[in-house]
This record gives structure tokens, C-alpha cells and sequence, in this order.
């Protein structure tokens, strides 16, 4: 379970995010959502453990998230980003073989990339995908990586209807097997019906 | 496809050491006894030539070229920039500056150990200050890495320029030397000091390289993977500065070859780091060998500096191939 207790985030001394509290619990889908500039990936920063909150604490297994080393904190959850830039002309495959360099088990990758349908693309230059492709590589690394929490920034962005539920199926999987999961997404509440609770960050 | 290529720069390059032996301001009528008998004494003079002289030159030109075309892999990989090579980050500048401070000093000798932990110390520190003015941050790949790059290396290789022209003093060499390289000065004694340093830095590349694959994903993807992208930069920096500090305080700085390697392996064997390392020092073995061999023949007796015949060869073949692989490395 990881748990944000009455978090305060300031950047230049203003605060960003104040005493902002949620709880990521393992088989659990929780939704982010809140209109642009409501700072909810700097949130997902902070849980994350890239990002020191100024008051209040992260807590995961009666440790704060401050004390996990990078290595720990690759086993506790992944994240994909909004977007991720791919630079160099790797193929997909190497990228999620990649993904899982931490843990060394690539046993997951076959499943994940199943599911969001990459598999043809196996051998494809990350470079020469379409943002769609390359989002659902970046989605597919996160998954691989296999942590216990997934943390996923507007994972819907760039897919089309058929691919996001397909994307969302997967996730209800994922989330079977005991993963917490947290999705990132600026869409109405009516729609996120697939997730377990939503959490609404306004703006400021 | 790949052994195919290997097969093709392995006769390159046996060739090019064949094409290397046999020429040169002398002509040796008697190369393969020679060559083919080492302890012989029947023809002296061709003797001494080519196991005094050619020999050690050849293999110093392969050694230095293996070191910056691996540096390169280092320089490309660490700040996630096709651009970074060791003549704009600083490196060699700063190698160079830390072995005339040693020769000033009269701490260490030319060709010496000490002179290339003098040269170590010099292209970290150098390297260092250039990632940390150029902020050291996620936007490495920007081109303000190059601008502050190329501003820190001219600005130390102004201060080596000026502190060997006011002592000239033989053993602290020419601004020449310094700025364009020159292997007219190596001798069979470099190579026990040089030989070593060369295989402990490709070696240290190689053992980081699988790391720099993750840090093509940018600092944050590979802090979230469990890869920690300060230590990684740090050691890939280190692994650069032996392979630089081991070929400038040999054969002084030569620009271009550290680019131009990299980029060339990259295109026939793809991105991983790895085994680039290994490609990318054979291309730059070859490149350099067949630009010293013209140097010292193209306008025999005397020679040219081996900076302009590496930017010579090496810079249309990069044009040639970048301009066929547009994607190759897609700034960001």
C-alpha cells in the first residue's frame, strides 16, 4: 500500500500541490483525474519517488518512499510517461528487454506485448513508430517491468477507441494479479466506470 | 548482414596494415624477410625501419584510433547527444591542459603513466564542468551541451596554446601537437605504457555500455527502470577520460575521430552500446591508421598533421552515410 498523507509540494516556495492525501492500495485501479495545469503529474512524480514533497509523507511498508533506494524503487512500481521520446534506433524488443534490466526476468514481456497488441512490431525501430505504437511500447515496458504498482500518465492519449479498451481490459488483468495501479487521464468521471475509485485534483 | 560487414572492415583492415607496412619516406626492398623474421639481422637498415619504426608507429595509430572511436561511444552515450564527442565536451582539451600542467611542473615525463593520470584527471574535470555549466539535467540532448561544449574546450585549449608557446620548451611540445595531433613523435616505448591503458578503458566501456542503452531513454525512464543515470554518466565519463587521456598525452588531440567512428559503427551494427564499443574502436583503428599513413607519405619527408587528414577521411564518409539514414538518431 502506498500512502500520501496530507502532502504539501512547493516549487520556488509556492505551493503546487497542498495537503493533498491518497492511498494506492495492491489490486487496486485508482483514476487521477482534474482539468490541465491541476499538477496531476507532478503528483504522480511524487508518489512515484522522483519528487520530494516539502510537508507531509509518502509511505510504502511502514518505510517512507525517500528511503527506497532507485533499485528498490524499480521493483515497488514503473511508470510510463505522457510521452516518451525514443532517440536512438532500437528495436522494440530491445527496448522492453530494457524495461526489465532491474529484475533480469524478461518472462513478462511476451504477455504484456500480446495485450497491447505490439507484437508484429517486435522488430520495428522504436524511431520509426507512430506516438500511438511508441505509447503502447512505453506502456508495455512499464507492465513488463513487472513492480508491484504501475503508474501510468495518460496512457489513453494517443490511442484510438479500439486500442484504449483494449489497453483498459488488460489493466483489469494486471490489476488481478495484485498490482496498484494509477491512471493519469483528464476525462470526465462518467468514463472511468473500468476503475475501482477516482480521485479528483482541482485546479488551482 | 553482419558478418558480412565484419568480414568486410576485418580485409579493410588488413589491408590498410599491409598498405602501412610497405610505405613510408624509405622504401624497403626486403619487407617480408623482414617482417617475416623478426630476430634476422641479414638486412639492418630495413630491419630497424620497419620493427623500430613502422612497426610501433602502426600499432600506435590502431591503438589511439581504437581509444577514441570507443571514447566517442562513451561521449554519445553518457549525454544522450549524437553531437558529444571528446574535442567538444572538453575532454581532450582538458587532457591536454592536465598533461603540460604535469610537464610544466616537471611532476611527470612525456609518455609517461603519470602523464596520463595527469591526462585523466585534466579530461574529467573538463568533461565535468561542461555537464555541470551545461546544467547536467534531462535536456541533455539540447544543443546548449554542444554551445557550452565547444566554448569550455576552446577556452582550455587557449590556455594550453598559450602556456606551451611562452615556455617552449621541446618536452612540453607544439601548439601544433596539441590542437592537430601528430604521431611523428611515438616511439616503441609509448606502446607498453599505452597498451594497457587502451585495454582497461575500452574494457571499462564495455562493462558500462549495457547501461547507456537505458539512458537513451532519458534520466527519468531510467531512474524509474533502476538505472541510476548520475553514477551511469559519471563511470561512462571516467572510461572516456582514460581512452582520451591515453591518445592525447601520446599523440596530442585529434578532433573528429571520436565522432565520426561512433556514427559510422552505429550505422552497419546498430545502436547497442556494447557492441559498438567493440565496432566503433575498429572503424576508428582503420580510419586512423590509413589517415597517418597518408600523413607521413602524402608529403614525405615531411609530415602533416594527423587532425586534418582524420577531419579529410573521416567527415565525407559521415556526411555520405548520415545523409542515407536520416533516422538514425532522432533529436529530440
Amino acid at each position: 500500500m502506498i500512502s500520501a498523507s496530507h502532502i504539501t509540494i512547493q516549487r520556488n516556495g509556492v505551493d503546487i500541490i497542498t495537503d493533498f492525501s491518497i492511498v494506492i492500495a495492491p489490486g487496486h485501479i485508482t483514476a487521477l483525474i482534474g482539468p490541465n495545469g491541476s499538477r496531476k503529474s507532478t503528483l504522480l512524480a511524487a508518489l512515484a519517488g522522483d519528487l520530494a514533497v516539502t510537508h507531509g509523507e509518502i509511505q510504502c511498508d511502514a518505510r517512507t518512499i525517500d528511503t527506497y533506494s532507485i533499485e528498490e524503487l524499480a521493483r515497488l512500481r514503473s511508470l510510463s510517461p505522457q510521452s516518451q521520446r525514443f532517440t536512438m534506433s532500437f528495436t522494440v524488443g530491445d527496448v522492453l528487454r530494457m524495461a526489465c534490466t532491474n529484475s533480469g526476468d524478461f518472462s513478462s514481456i511476451k504477455k504484456a506485448v500480446l495485450a497491447l497488441d505490439i507484437e508484429r512490431l517486435q522488430h520495428r525501430k522504436v524511431t520509426s513508430l507512430s506516438g500511438g505504437e511508441q505509447q503502447r511500447v512505453s506502456i508495455a515496458m512499464a507492465i513488463a517491468q513487472s513492480a508491484s504498482y504501475l503508474f501510468l500518465d495518460e496512457p489513453f492519449a494517443a490511442q484510438d477507441l479500439e486500442s484504449a479498451s483494449r489497453i483498459k481490459s488488460y489493466l483489469r488483468v494486471v490489476a488481478e494479479n495484485g498490482i496498484g495501479i494509477i491512471v493519469v487521464a483528464h476525462v470526465e468521471a462518467e468514463t472511468l466506470g473500468w476503475c475501482d475509485s477516482v480521485v479528483r485534483l482541482s485546479s488551482r | 548482414m553482419r558478418r558480412l560487414l565484419i568480414l568486410i572492415y576485418v580485409s579493410i583492415l588488413f589491408v590498410t596494415v599491409f598498405i602501412a607496412l610497405s610505405v613510408g619516406a624509405s622504401h624497403l626492398d626486403h619487407l617480408w624477410q623482414v617482417l617475416l623474421n623478426p630476430q634476422s639481422t641479414t638486412f639492418a637498415s630495413d630491419h630497424n625501419i620497419l620493427w623500430q619504426i613502422r612497426i610501433p608507429r602502426i600499432a600506435t595509430a590502431l591503438l589511439v584510433g581504437a581509444a577514441l572511436g570507443a571514447a566517442g561511444v562513451m561521449a554519445q552515450g553518457a549525454c544522450n547527444n549524437p553531437l558529444a564527442e571528446p574535442a567538444i565536451l572538453g575532454t581532450s582539451a582538458g587532457a591536454a591542459l592536465g598533461v603540460v600542467i604535469g610537464l610544466l611542473f616537471n611532476f611527470v615525463a612525456i609518455g609517461s603513466l603519470g602523464a596520463i593520470i595527469f591526462g585523466i584527471v585534466g579530461g574529467l574535470a573538463a568533461s565535468m564542468a561542461t555537464l555541470r555549466l551545461a546544467k547536467n539535467r534531462e535536456d541533455q540532448a539540447s544543443v546548449v551541451l554542444i554551445i557550452v561544449g565547444i566554448a569550455t574546450s576552446a577556452t582550455i585549449a587557449a590556455v594550453v596554446g598559450i602556456t606551451t608557446s611562452m615556455i617552449s620548451r621541446a618536452d612540453a611540445r607544439s601548439v601544433s601537437f596539441w590542437t592537430w595531433g601528430s604521431l611523428a613523435l611515438t616511439t616503441g616505448k609509448d606502446l607498453w605504457i599505452l597498451t594497457p591503458v587502451v585495454i582497461i578503458g575500452i574494457y571499462s566501456a564495455w562493462l558500462i555500455a549495457p547501461k547507456l542503452d537505458v539512458l537513451s531513454l532519458g534520466d527519468t525512464r531510467a531512474r524509474h527502470i533502476g538505472i541510476n543515470p548520475i553514477t551511469t554518466r559519471r563511470t561512462a565519463l571516467v572510461a572516456l577520460s582514460i581512452l582520451v587521456a591515453g591518445a592525447v598525452s601520446t599523440v596530442g588531440s585529434i578532433a573528429f575521430l571520436g565522432l565520426a567512428a561512433p556514427h559510422i559503427a552505429r550505422l552497419g551494427f546498430g545502436p547497442k552500446h556494447r557492441p559498438l564499443v567493440l565496432h566503433s574502436a575498429v572503424v576508428g583503428a582503420i580510419i586512423l591508421l590509413i589517415a597517418d599513413t597518408c600523413a607521413r607519405t602524402v608529403a614525405a619527408p615531411n609530415e602533416l598533421p594527423i587532425g586534418l587528414l582524420t577531419a579529410l577521411i573521416g567527415a565525407p564518409i559521415l556526411i555520405t552515410l548520415v545523409r542515407r539514414n536520416m533516422d538514425l538518431w532522432r533529436s529530440q
